[in-house]
């Protein structure tokens, strides 16, 4: 997938088309849920977006999709708005967000089978379980043991225990995510 | 080796001191090379102050990260249940890995500091050009490492693995390390928090001043509500103090990073080092035109590429310019006849301005030997995006805290900022004025 080198259309419409579709089922996107779902995305789903992951304590983070983020928001593709009840904020269509989806409509459709997929299973998991899941994701790797990689994500997120953290790797072992990924992680290495 | 403390004269921190183990380093020829680095690469053509080297910036990085380790510290060691569980040794040692990453975070610049990295090569990894952290991280692990690892005063312990996988965070920290990371990179890190009131100081501009120590003394451990983690930052009384970062940040964007003449010359800068390299090197990595890689390219090879890599310093460029040795875009470096802006959108332009500079504005120009440039392409672009959060109890580690956009309209006011420009050559300034006018 070539993304506009000019301008990352391409980006603006994907943020735009999951506020779009969380709105759609009733919810409302968050920016936690944005940052782990394009993890996801790309990881699993090797849909190149360009963003570059860092994992902190608080899992996988990207500092591009949160500036991309306020550059729709800029746009009036979304509107950001925190919500005191839980400690998170919520992102709803704004008056162009339409607009920046259809400046990218091709690569929606590209995008459109994982995207129906992520949002069916994942569409409406708590910041915290995606969070974990995305965490794991990101430390999954050929050879790793599954011990080892719950060991891993125990090291890096203490707060939650390995029994919580097996579940969650079985659920992704089940829904073919964690093979995905480890495809994936497989095919960068082997390009070395 | 020296056997006592060390203090270094700073014109940002006053003094840095030094432990006989961090002289080594510096002393090293390879934290040496930053000498001849310079921060901001060719900005001193637009202001003649901004000559300081990445040697200064790396020691006054290790002063503000331990100043905010020491800060923190102590809210750990006090934490019962509620806080994460963090034992003296892990702190101990945390705060000489924190030191020694911030110390040597820089040490993989190439000549003339971010404006070379557009000539680094291609990780074969992973498609995508490689970044100064890689060459850091590959020059602690195998040029660094016996200075770190078999060092007589290291006694507890710590290995240039750990520290080069504390800067390039490869999923292997343990969270009573990755809790640190923050330090070194993110919205309020040591990094830049040196390098603005460096940079501001040396640029001979007030913009990047900011209230450091009043945002050292405030930053605190805080429980995120929706995620449950912890994480750093700062009580309700340095709410001013962040913002003056984050508009200092802001300025010093405006101002000096994305300034139109300096960014002209990181343009010139990358051809001069494409063609010096090219000359150099032609095909021998497998591309034209790049710097070694800090990979092996075959069994052994990866501690030479490493010693050709630290021969590159911006004194070798100048010395190609000054002798006619560094193509078209060095000629015009050597006398001062850098490609000029002939148009720029806003600093925020709508998507019908966009349109408008792609569909209009830079078909005219790209005849007259035009070519764009966006706010988005400089490095220490400003982000608005401040997920700092602020306590909202005054002791212990805060579990409700809130976003600093919800309690200062100031940073909720900031835009990013997406500016597009179009250059030409100087010598078509006149005629792509005429074509705009049109």
């Amino acid at each position: 997938m070539h993304l506009n080198a000019e301008i990352p259309w391409e980006r603006y419409a994907l943020i735009a088309d999951l506020i779009k579709r969380f709105h759609d089922q009733g919810t409302t996107l968050r920016k936690t849920a944005l940052q782990k779902l394009v993890f996801l995305l790309q990881r699993v789903f090797t849909v190149d977006c360009d963003y570059g992951y860092t994992l902190y304590t608080y899992g996988p983070y990207c500092a591009d999709l949160a500036r991309d983020l306020d550059i729709v928001e800029g746009l009036g593709g979304a509107e950001v708005t925190y919500d005191g009840s839980c400690g998170g904020y919520e992102i709803r269509p704004g008056s162009t967000t339409d607009e920046l989806r259809g400046r990218a409509a091709d690569f929606l459709d590209q995008i459109a089978e994982p995207l129906d997929r992520l949002i069916a299973d994942y569409g409406r998991s708590t910041a915290k379980d995606l969070e974990l899941r995305s965490t794991i994701i990101y430390l999954a790797k050929p050879g790793r043991s599954t011990q080892e990689l719950v060991r891993m994500v125990n090291g890096v997120k203490p707060h939650f225990t390995e029994a919580q953290i097996d579940v969650a790797r079985r659920e992704l072992e089940q829904n073919g995510y964690l093979a995905g990924a480890i495809a994936q992680a497989h095919a960068l290495t082997a390009a070395r | 080796m020296g056997s006592a403390d060390k203090i270094v004269r700073d014109p940002i921190h006053g003094f840095v001191k030094l432990s006989p183990w961090e002289q080594d380093i510096v002393d090293h020829r390879v934290f040496q090379r930053l000498r001849r680095i310079r921060q901001l690469a060719m900005t001193e053509m637009v202001y003649p102050g901004a000559c300081h080297t990445r040697f200064e910036h790396s020691l006054g990085v290790m002063q503000v990260a331990t100043l905010m380790f020491d800060q923190l510290r102590p809210q750990l060691e006090g934490s019962s249940e509620s806080g994460p569980s963090f034992t003296t040794d892990d702190l101990d040692k945390a705060r000489v890995i924190v030191r020694l990453a911030a110390l040597l975070h820089d040490v993989g610049h190439p000549p003339f500091s971010h404006a070379g990295e557009e000539v680094m090569p291609t990780n074969p990894a992973t498609g995508k050009k490689y970044k100064h952290e890689d060459y850091s991280t590959s020059l602690i692990r195998h040029v660094l490492r016996d200075c770190i690892d078999n060092h007589p005063t290291n006694t507890l312990g710590v290995s240039a693995d750990e520290i080069s996988s504390f800067l390039q965070n490869d999923g292997s920290l343990p969270f009573h390390l990755l809790f640190w990371r923050p330090l070194i990179t993110s919205q309020m890190d040591a990094d830049r928090a040196d390098y603005l009131l460096r940079d501001s100081h040396h640029v001979g501009v007030a913009y990047g001043q900011y209230d450091l120590h009043r945002l050292v003394a405030t930053q605190r451990v805080v429980r995120d509500r929706e995620t449950d983690n912890f994480m750093i930052g700062v009580e309700k009384g340095g709410i001013q103090a962040v913002e003056g970062l984050i508009l200092a940040r802001y300025m010093m964007f405006v101002q000096v990073y994305f300034h139109h003449t300096r960014r002209a010359y990181d343009h010139h800068l990358t051809g001069v080092l494409k063609y010096v390299l090219d000359r150099a090197y032609e095909d021998r990595y497998g591309e034209h035109g790049t710097f070694p890689p800090p990979h092996e390219t075959q069994a052994g090879t990866v501690q030479k590429h490493l010693d050709e890599y630290l021969g590159w310093t911006d004194a070798r460029v100048w010395q190609a310019i000054d002798e006619g040795a560094a193509g078209p875009d060095g000629a015009r470096i050597k006398e001062r006849r850098h490609d000029r802006r002939v148009h720029e959108t806003s600093h925020f332009p709508s998507a019908h301005e966009m349109d408008h500079f792609y569909e209009v504005v830079v078909p005219q120009l790209i005849p007259l030997g035009g070519y764009t440039d966006k706010a988005d392409n400089s490095w220490y672009k400003f982000e608005k995006s401040a997920n700092i959060l602020v306590a909202t109890t005054d002791r212990g580690i805060d579990r409700c805290p809130v976003p600093l956009s919800e309690r200062s309209s100031l940073v909720r006011a900031l835009q990013e900022v997406t500016q597009r420009r179009v250059y030409v050559p100087l010598e078509r300034r006149d005629e792509a004025k005429q074509a705009l006018r049109m």
